[in-house]
């Protein structure tokens, strides 16, 4: 029989079992990793930030009450992981900006747009609400928890996170039909 | 296709191929460290605090002995057996020691 995420917490809790955690680990993964290459589009830094919140959790299992479930906890500290990193990001980014550097410049003329490009046209928070409610399975109040949100405010983000995301790829797929119909003739 | 359907379908297709690579094996070796860490740190605390506590061993003993003399002369008589407990202020002090080990030990699995 396959133990519940509680029944490892308990178990890694109450015995130390690093082999229940281990199962906790394997258990979520990929989830987590997923969730986050597509929250920051780079596998690298999605991988440090899994394992970052990984060891958090395993720090900090004793504080785990249960008034949640196991996955939204951790994906609350992944999600608290991606906005800590975001920050630094934009503030090396600040200071890239004002050595003079215009590397950063316009993106390629060719933009294509597929679903990962979709999603980093969303806020942060848009992104987080769509990718927990819609791809990662989370219930709208497991999501609020993870996100640290109220449930109102993360319903209306993964509405708009909907709307913008079919609102750019219809306009990707209309732009790639004129572009087909251009090179015809 | 709808977009709560795509996107379900693309993080179902990159969670399958995630799990099966060595990244828990990874974060296991990594949580491992955390845990050999945590036991340098507690078991060097734990010897130097034994240490000093057995610095002081005799002091306790013999304030334990001044404070309380009878406890150094105490003997239970009887008509054919005479149990002497002389060594009383070392067994307290022994005790005293055991009980601060121990209430070490019971705060030590929360601490992770």
């Amino acid at each position: 029989m396959e133990l519940s995420d509680i029944d490892l917490v308990t178990l890694a809790k109450a015995a130390r079992s690093s082999t229940a955690f281990e199962t906790l680990v394997k258990r979520h993964q990929a989830p987590l990793r997923a969730f986050l290459i597509r929250m920051t589009d780079d596998a690298a830094l999605a991988d440090d930030l899994a394992q970052e919140a990984f060891l958090k959790a395993y720090r900090a299992l004793d504080g785990f009450r249960g008034g949640s479930s196991f996955r939204s906890w951790l994906f609350a500290i992944a999600v608290r992981e991606a906005g800590l990193s975001r920050r630094k990001e934009a503030s090396r980014s600040r200071i890239d900006a004002q050595g003079g550097s215009d590397a950063d410049a316009a993106p390629p003329a060719e933009f294509s747009i597929d679903l990962q490009r979709a999603l980093m046209t969303l806020t942060p928070e848009e992104r987080a609400a769509a990718l927990l409610c819609d791809a990662a399975g989370l219930s709208h109040a497991e999501a609020a928890g993870a996100m640290s949100a109220p449930l109102g405010t993360v319903k209306t983000l993964v509405s708009r996170a909907r709307e913008k995301l079919r609102a750019t790829m219809t306009a990707e797929i209309e732009t790639g039909a004129q572009s087909a119909m251009a090179a015809k003739r | 296709m709808e977009i709560e359907l795509m996107l379900k379908q693309d993080f179902a297709a990159l969670a399958k191929r995630l799990y099966a690579d060595g990244f828990a094996d990874r974060v296991l070796r990594r949580v491992g460290g955390v845990d050999r860490f945590r036991l340098a740190v507690v078991g060097g605390a734990g010897a130097a605090g034994a240490a000093v506590a057995a610095s002081q061993f005799e002091t306790l003993v013999l304030a334990l002995s001044q404070s309380v003399p009878m406890l150094a002369k105490l003997t239970v008589a009887d008509s054919s057996v005479a149990l002497n407990l002389g060594a009383a202020p070392i067994l307290l002090t022994t005790l005293l020691f055991a009980l601060v080990g121990g209430a070490t030990a019971l705060i030590v699995p929360g601490s992770r």
